[in-house]
């Protein structure tokens, strides 16, 4: 299975491919951005993407990947530092399957991703 | 009241004092012309009449903005200082977990150099494969103490917008107040926010709940309890 990993923080891209890793997820591309994200989506299974980032969020990199027949199944975390409820609904409405909050533990990561994994399955 | 309302009562103001100076220059020199001199006072009263309720006005308004300019600008002086107080305890935290776990590294690195030093027994390569796996563990709780750079350099730009909102609203102050002329410049300029104002490097266990508890409706996360 290969992931991308999407943010537009160079050290939090790094930790979250090394958490992949470290939880048995190997194969992993990255894009710093909601727009780059874009471009690879056709040659990956599995999305984990940041909120907060230039050009196209990661809300907005959602609601576009939902709304591509293409695409609109994938399986998508988001990974970030926004944690009010309000936040947490958008991100639910834009198309979300799991939300981990930073800082976060690979343990925690596997777990959402087993979860999304075993719904989509089911 | 809006800036636009604020910049017409001023130069209605103006206006009026304009017209207050012209009414005393005219009265000054009909000065030696009773007739004339008593008409022009009748008029300047009327006119001083009008020139005091509008400057009243303005100090009433500028009295109602100095108070709602400072409430603003107090409170998000505070929110930063409360945001800057909460990223320096965050690399603190960051740093002594960095520094506790490479300590730990160290000592695991000593016992792998006395494991070796001894025979090549079963026990001895269970030994050092235990001591392995837990020096792994430590170097990647040690990266994983890096997300507080993420979560800081976010609390930071929270606090740069605030201090570009305070800036630009003083300038628009300072402008209103000079007629235009201020010379402020605005060092800041617009860009997309990256940011997010709840970055916090606290309580991430119960905000993980939180969210748990609305995409799962309950905590299904067993690591997050």
């Amino acid at each position: 299975m290969r992931f991308l990993v999407v943010d537009d923080s160079a050290t939090m891209r790094r930790i979250v491919v090394n958490s992949l890793q470290r939880v048995g997820f190997s194969d992993v591309v990255e894009a710093s951005d909601g727009a780059e994200a874009m471009e690879k989506l056709a040659s990956v299974d599995f999305v984990i993407t940041d909120w907060n980032m230039p050009k196209v969020s990661g809300a907005e990199l959602t609601r576009a990947i939902r709304s591509n027949e293409e695409t609109k199944l994938m399986p998508l975390i988001m990974v970030t530092a926004r944690s009010v409820r309000d936040d947490i609904l958008t991100a639910m409405e834009a198309g979300v399957d799991s939300y981990v909050v930073k800082p976060f533990t690979p343990q925690v990561l596997r777990e959402k991703i087993d979860a999304v994994l075993a719904t989509r399955a089911g | 009241m809006s800036n636009s309302r604020i910049a017409d009562v001023l130069y209605d103001s103006e206006t009026m004092l304009r017209l207050v100076d012209s009414e005393l220059e005219e009265l000054r020199e009909d000065v030696h012309n009773p007739d004339l001199a008593g008409n022009q006072v009748g008029v300047l009263l009327s006119v001083m009449q009008r020139a005091s309720s509008e400057i009243a006005q303005v100090l009433c308004t500028l009295h109602t903005s100095r108070e709602a300019l400072e409430g603003v600008t107090l409170q998000e002086i505070r929110d930063s200082a409360l945001k800057l107080t909460e990223v320096s305890r965050a690399t603190e935290v960051a740093a002594t977990r960095m520094m506790d776990g490479l300590e730990r590294v160290h000592d695991l690195v000593d016992r792998l150099d006395e494991i070796g030093s001894q025979d090549d027994s079963t026990d001895n390569t269970q030994k050092s494969s235990e001591v392995r796996a837990r020096l792994r563990d430590e170097l990647f709780a040690i990266m994983g103490s890096l997300q507080f750079q993420d979560i800081t350099s976010q609390q930071l730009g929270h606090v740069s917008q605030m201090l570009c909102d305070i800036e630009r609203r003083l300038h628009a102050t300072s402008s209103l107040l000079s007629g235009g002329r201020s010379e402020a410049v605005i060092i800041a300029g617009e860009r997309l926010p990256t940011f997010s104002e709840s970055a916090s490097t606290q309580h991430s266990f119960e905000r993980q709940a939180t969210a748990d508890s609305i995409f799962w409706g309950g905590p299904p996360s067993r690591l997050t309890q």
